[in-house]
């Protein structure tokens, strides 16, 4: 049973329709019903606002009581129903988020500081080296080697320091982003020797910190060849000629003898080029002291056990004369002459492995070995193996593939060609000059080949190498000047070539493999005032010769050999090169134009190489070309193979065959 | 004990460079080299790879780099070197919150190509120039770190080719050694040095 509680609003007019105050008995008997003060259905008794307006009223029931046994029910409660409704949704669950610290582990490494540059302590002051010996750089005005040459500044460096100090243009370059770093090889194991090299300033920045003087600032490419050199104990720097080897050697020479890593270093070089070198060394290091090693032998023997000269000199054909000298022990058996550094110049002299120079100088006590060689494979991948058996003996074994052999030595070499690096290069120019034989000379020419060839069939099996190469020698001498009666279609062509050089002005170099052809050429040319530079004349009037022929405007022509004139020469004040007879290797008629055609040439260099067609000159000039275009392949792909004309190819320049082999086959 | 020699002489000059790698998978690699006056390293200290946790990425958020370099890895590599560097230069903006950890002067070293984004705002003190600095693509987020504080606000100056953002509280740090740093920083680029410090880094995470 439900109840509904009603009010109303009480009228004044209102009365209610019983009587029902104070619990008085309705008269209808009907039992009041009145809402207990403590309900909920109650008007609170402390609002009195709405007491003022709404009243409760009584309800009032009629209620018949029946006999019918429920009373004892309406006595019970009232049922009440219920309803339940569920809160919609998931539980909430609490997530903590800790960000925690993140574990940091540090590896350290500390280095030494080399606050200053290390003076080159214990280097002879003036006078105290033996009568007569010359130490280049001694002659400075202070006497102290590093003192009064550099332009060090109380702190911080000064790109304006003068002509001579090249600073300004480093640091623009290394501003620009093209610095050169020294990346440590690869034979570098432990990682903090590499992070020293690498976390070392770029070099541009260490040349221009220590105000080092150079003639004019080094190309960028011969800084990447110094910071080759500089952290490697094994090296070859192999770029082409011309483009400054001796520079890149000389210059990681005197940084690491300035940063203290070496102390002694020897240079070994071919005879003729030891002034040059010299020469070269009073230029790029003119703060360094040099020495050559050279006259009788207490005196050599001196010289080699002298321990206070940063740098010496020394000639191939001096070592095996000196190998006691240099490999002489002391009392307890170690070396009484040790190097920090060994740089072989024109390493291809040390190929053969089983040669007396190659023994001596890798008898010679080192720690660090450089080769310095325009021309690293000259015939064969022996030579390779050669040189390193000088660099790390034991690192290429002669049976090594090709392909092999070239993967194992990148780190060791650097090499470059003037194409790659000297793009603003003056271009070499090349003319192959085909020269018609005069009648006298072809009459002259056939004659002897007819008689050549005969006699070599004749041979038979007897037959060798010498005899094929004694009739080139001779077809090829007939080419320059025929013997009877000293016609010359080269000469000829010379002559008309060089007048129009000489009213320009310029100068010439010809070269040629005999010397007897140099005199002749000399002879026939006397306007010119002609010098001569070959195997006869002596090493030291050589220097003396190039010197006039740079300086005395009056000699317009170079007459050199070969053999001579093919390595370690400056000429490239000189535009003109002619290659009166052909070499038997590429990489030596290479040499010879590269003397002129190198950095500070002064103009395009013009290359004429004469050719007699229809001869011998012709049947090999195929064959080099064939072996030049290999070289390129080779060289690149570091495959090297032979080079130079083969026994087969000899004996193939007039249809021979080697007796045994191609018969048989 | 950091040996904190004074500052005097180039040779003495102690030099800071910290720098991070980001790796591939999301960490970095952080670097700080000390280099002399002449500009050859005395000391080299390198993290292992610091990965951030997924926790450390939701809570920080566009702060997480910031929290990372310059609160975390800068301050811990910074802690074990031997020399005390009289100025710590740092390549990456988000690296400017060091300023807050460490005692030393803290510059950001500005790359030319970034060095265009850095807007200048004129101070209210009108004494100086207050920078706000953020760098080409990350210039939003830059300006809103720089806003809620998260990055100090930056000075500029400029040191020979090198332009430097100087958080307020290192002015006075880096005008105290600017007499002998110019010589030496105004003829060299001060980025360079960072250059050593990731091939180093990049080094030692090859070698293992």
């Amino acid at each position: 049973m439900l109840f509904r509680i009603l009010w109303r609003r009480r009228k004044e007019s209102e009365r209610p329709h019983t009587a029902v105050a104070n619990g008085e008995k309705s008269p209808n008997s009907m039992a009041p019903f009145t809402l207990p003060t403590d309900s909920p259905l109650a008007m609170p008794a402390a609002e009195s606002s709405p007491l003022d307006t709404y009243q409760p009223f009584t309800l009032s029931f009629r209620i018949d009581p029946y006999v019918t046994g429920w009373n004892r029910g309406l006595e019970r409660g009232l049922p009440v129903e219920t309803q339940t409704w569920e809160l919609a949704g998931p539980a909430f669950r609490v997530l903590s988020l800790n960000p925690g610290v993140n574990k940091i582990e540090i590896k350290s490494f500390f280095f030494l500081s080399h606050d200053d540059a290390p003076s080159l302590e214990g280097v002879p002051p003036n006078g105290s080296e033996p009568s007569g010996q010359r130490v280049t750089g001694a002659d400075d005005p202070v006497g102290a080697p590093f003192s009064g040459k550099q332009c060090v500044t109380g702190h911080g460096i000064r790109p304006q320091c003068g002509v001579k100090c090249h600073a300004a243009v480093l640091l623009e370059r290394l501003a620009a982003g093209a610095g050169h770093r020294i990346c440590p090889p690869e034979d570098v194991i432990k990682l903090e020797d590499r992070l020293q090299y690498l976390l070392q300033p770029p070099l541009e920045f260490i040349l221009a910190e220590r105000q080092l003087e150079f003639p004019h600032p080094p190309f960028p490419y011969q800084l990447e060849g110094v910071a080759f050199l500089f952290p490697r104990h094994a090296a070859i720097l192999a770029d082409e000629m011309g483009l400054g080897k001796t520079m890149q050697a000389i210059t990681a020479i005197r940084l690491l003898l300035r940063c203290g890593e070496v102390r002694r270093v020897l240079l070994i070089c071919p005879k003729p080029l030891v002034s040059n070198w010299r020469r070269e060394f009073e230029l790029w290091a003119p703060e360094i002291p040099v020495m050559v090693i050279e006259g009788e032998p207490q005196r050599r023997r001196w010289q080699w056990e002298l321990t206070t000269v940063p740098v010496k000199i020394a000639n191939y054909e001096l070592l095996p004369r000196d190998q006691e000298f240099f490999t002489a022990k002391d009392e307890t058996g170690e070396p009484r002459v040790s190097f920090d550094l060994v740089v072989l110049d024109e390493s291809q002299r040390i190929k053969n492995r089983a040669g007396a120079t190659s023994q001596a100088v890798r008898a010679i006590s080192r720690k660090r070995s450089w080769a310095l060689t325009g021309t690293p494979v000259e015939n064969s991948t022996d030579d390779l193996v050669g040189i390193f058996e000088f660099l790390s003996p034991g690192f290429l074994t002669p049976d090594m593939k090709p392909h092999r052999l070239g993967t194992t030595i990148a780190d060791f070499v650097l090499r470059r060609t003037k194409d790659e690096v000297l793009t603003d290069l003056p271009p070499k120019l090349f003319r192959d000059a085909e020269i018609e034989l005069t009648p006298e000379q072809w009459k002259t020419y056939e004659m002897a080949e007819k008689e050549g060839v005969l006699r070599l069939s004749e041979l038979g099996a007897e037959i060798t190498i010498q005899h094929v190469f004694e009739l080139v020698i001779r077809l090829k001498q007939i080419c320059n000047f025929d013997p009877v009666t000293g016609a010359s279609a080269k000469m000829e062509r010379l002559e008309a070539d060089l007048e129009e050089i000489a009213d320009s002005g310029r100068k010439a170099i010809i070269f040629s493999q005999w010397v007897g052809t140099l005199e002749e050429i000399g002879r026939r040319l006397p306007q010119y005032r002609p010098l001569y530079f070959h195997g006869r004349i002596p090493p030291r009037q050589r220097e003396e010769v190039i010197r006039r022929f740079r300086e005395d405007p009056q000699h317009r022509i170079l007459l050199m050999s070969y053999g001579a004139g093919s390595v370690g020469l400056n000429l490239q004040f000189v535009n003109y090169v002619f290659l009166f007879d052909r070499w038997w290797n590429p990489a030596v008629e290479d040499q010879a134009i590269n003397r002129a055609h190198r950095i500070g040439a002064a103009g395009p260099v013009i290359v004429t190489r004469f050719l007699a067609v229809d001869t011998i000159e012709q049947r090999i000039n195929t064959i080099l070309e064939q072996k030049r275009a290999l070289f390129e392949t080779i060289f690149s792909a570091t495959t090297p193979k032979k080079l130079a004309l083969t026994q087969e190819e000899i004996f193939s320049l007039f249809n021979l065959h080697i007796p045994g082999t191609a018969e048989a086959a | 004990m950091k040996q904190h020699d004074n500052v005097g002489t180039r040779s003495s000059l102690r030099l800071g460079f910290f720098t991070a790698l980001p790796l591939a998978d999301g960490g970095y690699v952080g670097g700080y080299l000390i280099l002399n006056g002449v500009g050859r390293p005395v000391e080299f200290h390198c993290t292992t790879p610091v990965r951030p946790t997924r926790a450390q990425e939701i809570l920080y958020g566009p702060t997480l780099k910031p929290y990372l370099l310059g609160e975390q890895m800068a301050p811990a590599l910074i802690a074990k070197a031997k020399s005390a560097a009289e100025i710590i230069f740092v390549s990456e903006w988000e690296a400017l919150t060091l300023s807050q950890v460490v005692d030393e002067p803290v510059a950001l070293v500005v790359s030319p190509e970034t060095s265009a984004a850095v807007e200048h705002e004129s101070a209210a003190s009108g004494e100086s120039t207050r920078c706000v600095y953020s760098p080409i693509g990350a210039r939003a987020a830059g300006t809103a770190l720089l806003e809620c504080g998260v990055l100090p606000a930056c000075h500029t100056l400029q040191i020979g080719r090198n332009t430097l953002l100087v958080p307020e509280s290192s002015v006075e740090g880096i005008t105290r050694v600017q007499e002998y740093l110019s010589p030496w920083a105004g003829a060299f680029d001060l980025l360079e040095p960072f250059g050593r410090i990731r091939a180093a880094l990049e080094e030692a995470l090859r070698r293992g």
